[in-house]
């Protein structure tokens, strides 16, 4: 059963709920722990403070869209320098509603760094692969349609194979996508297997309650383990506050995202006997550039992300098209007025491409002087280096499939006209606070380990302060794993879930 | 927290200068997009929220100082107020940069997101979506 804000709101009377489990959050953690769990035979009870919607709710008005789907409309500031613009989910689904649904297995390097360096010997690719390809399944994961890649697409693998640089064709959860991208403001088909049409029905399917439109405030505890949640109904656009709601649970799971789940530990001041909730945060820092080409191109028809340049995937830079609306890209550049005219009437001849960086450095959350997420990450000289280098080559890329110029993420060098220019970025250095700078991918707040004295959770998520309190999200990354996280906080929290269900009698008599 | 009069005033005043015009660009109205960034403002995080309007201020006042003008930047006349604008968006000091790019954004995401710009810029979104749905139910409505 759902139900929203505006149900329970009428209703008007505060609401208590006994289950074996309650799940804080929808998203890709959420969600697979949550179906995992109800359809081992649990009562499970899932609280999410966004909103419900539909493909029938998904316009394609970005403008619109972003307010309802994303967290503060899409707008937190990671601060430092430079700061960083953070996107995330905050709806049924989660981020899975709302990302580009890039399904990758954890790469093996990354396992062995976390066998390696945090002791999480557990975690081989052998010891996963049956959750993988349990999460596999469940989402859909394969790749597009030939029908369904654009012009943009094909323009990427054509200027890496001129350059003879390694790609890899998309892998993405989703069922004959046919390329509309709009995934970043719901899918309108439903061709996108998010949360939200995989996990969620599963759930609800096997008895699985959920609640949308409800912020949990308090984590309860009988003073050792974990006892369930109090939260508070607020409308998901208005913010007008609603009845309260308590889930007295025996195991509760906190899969808000690797923001979100630290806060509301910090607010709650639980499982941080370690001093390690909210650090070691890592963020995959991204910047994009645009190439413009003489002819249009339409790089807004396809799918969203046809391929891959791999090339340099072991250096920790990922690069790959990102096409976003006319609204999102003309605020991404420093131009205004007729400026911005000129440059924005070719947005049919622009083609989009963003660099990640699998990060180094670490920043950190806390809370802020009104007990929200504050986010604090100043990126390292070497990771820096990366993202030009990252910005040099994606550039060079473009040039060589036909752009006639780039546009770059630089307040103060904002153009490149040939790549003989790109040489320029490396003739003097370009200050860090003036790159524009983005990401979507949070992770590492509550790290995993097999050491309670520098890990906030165990190798199955368990916090090692209260028995009984789990997370299921991109927290417990011990480090970056350098590809779109979906599939491994999918598989992570699907073994959290059958290891609760394996172990009935520790965790629920 | 929603902005007054006065906040509203100062987000018209730089949204004339932040919006495209002349040329072949399409006209969409102030108030829509003054409207807009009113709508936004409350997604905000409760502290960005709460200097969203402290912000502001500086752009209007500090026009006493950095203009270096006798008129408030809301007063100004348009010409002024570019140029005044531009010293913010190019300028040295990282804050007024920063502050400046987040109210520019909003009015430009306004501005590009109107279907009147949309089309103007070949964006047909709506089309391409009916047409490859329909194409999808057509080719895999027995797999879906």
């Amino acid at each position: 059963m759902l139900q929203t804000f505006d149900e329970i709101a009428a209703g008007g009377r505060d609401i208590t709920v006994d289950a074996d489990v309650v799940v804080v959050g929808s998203g890709a953690g959420g969600g697979a722990i949550a179906a995992e769990l109800a359809e081992g035979g649990r009562s499970v009870v899932v609280v999410e403070e966004g909103g419900h919607y539909t493909s029938k709710d998904f316009s394609l008005d970005a403008a619109t869209m972003i307010k309802k789907l994303y967290r503060n409309a899409g707008s937190a500031p990671i601060l430092g320098r430079p700061n960083i613009i953070f996107s995330e989910g905050r709806c049924v689904g989660g981020s899975t509603v709302i990302n580009g649904a890039m399904s990758w297995r954890t790469p093996d390097k990354v396992l062995k760094r976390w066998q390696w360096e945090h002791g999480l010997a557990e975690l081989s690719p052998e010891a996963l692969d049956p959750f993988f390809t349990k999460v596999e399944q469940r989402v859909s994961v394969g790749p597009q349609d030939p029908e369904s890649i654009g012009e943009d697409a094909r323009l990427m693998q054509r200027g890496a194979d001129k350059l003879g640089y390694a790609w890899v064709p998309a892998m993405r959860s989703q069922k004959h996508c046919c390329g509309a991208n709009n995934c970043a403001f719901g899918c309108p088909t439903d061709a996108k297997q998010s949360v939200l049409v995989t996990y969620v029905p599963r759930l609800l399917a096997a008895g699985g309650r959920l609640f949308s439109g409800c912020k949990v405030e308090r984590v309860l505890t009988d003073g050792q383990r974990a006892t369930g949640i109090v939260g508070r109904f607020r409308h998901p656009e208005s913010g007008a506050r609603g009845p309260r709601l308590t889930v007295r649970a025996k195991i509760v799971v906190l899969a808000c995202g690797a923001v979100q789940t630290p806060a509301l530990l910090l607010r709650n001041g639980l499982t941080n006997s370690s001093g390690q909730v909210g650090r070691n945060f890592l963020c995959h820092p991204n910047a994009k550039v645009v190439g413009v080409y003489d002819k249009p191109i339409h790089a807004w028809k396809g799918t969203i992300q046809g391929n891959q340049i791999r090339e340099f995937i072991d250096e920790g830079i990922m690069i790959t098209t990102s096409m976003v609306p006319p609204g999102l890209l003309a605020m991404s550049f420093p131009y205004f007025g007729a400026r911005s005219w000129e440059v924005m009437r070719d947005y049919d001849k622009m083609l989009a491409a963003g660099c990640l960086v699998e990060d180094t450095g670490t920043g950190r959350v806390g809370l802020d002087l009104f007990g929200e997420a504050k986010m604090r990450y100043d990126i390292n000289d070497r990771d820096f280096a990366n993202l030009i280098r990252g910005v040099a080559l994606s550039s060079e890329i473009l040039f060589a499939s036909g752009a006639r110029r780039v546009l770059l993420p630089f307040d103060f060098m904002t153009t490149l006209e040939s790549a003989d220019d790109i040489k320029q970025l490396f003739a003097h250095p370009i200050p860090k606070d003036e790159v524009e700078c983005l990401t979507v991918h949070a992770m590492g707040t509550c790290k995993m380990g097999v050491d309670k004295r520098s890990s906030v959770v165990d190798s199955h998520g368990e916090s090692w302060d209260v028995p009984g309190l789990f997370v299921a999200d991109a927290s417990v990354f011990p480090g970056p794993i350098g590809v779109n996280p979906q599939i491994t906080i999918m598989a992570l929290a699907t073994r959290t879930g059958r290891w609760l269900l394996d172990n009935e009698q520790r965790y629920f008599h | 927290m929603a902005l007054g009069g006065w906040s509203r005033r100062v987000v018209r005043a730089l949204a004339e200068v932040v919006l495209p015009d002349g040329g072949d660009a399409p006209t969409v109205p102030t108030s829509q997009i003054v409207d807009f960034v009113v709508s936004y403002v409350p997604h905000l995080p409760t502290l960005l929220r709460l200097l969203f309007p402290v912000g502001l201020m500086m752009l209007e006042l500090g026009a006493f100082v950095l203009g270096p003008s006798l008129l408030p930047f809301s007063a100004m006349s348009l010409a002024r107020r570019r140029r005044y604008v531009d010293g913010w968006v190019h300028g040295g000091w990282r804050i007024r940069r920063d502050l400046i790019k987040a109210v520019k954004g909003l009015c430009l995401l306004a501005y590009y997101s109107d279907a009147r710009v949309r089309a103007r810029l070949g964006y047909a979104v709506e089309t391409h979506v009916a047409d490859v749905s329909a194409e999808r139910l057509r080719r895999h409505a027995a797999n879906i």
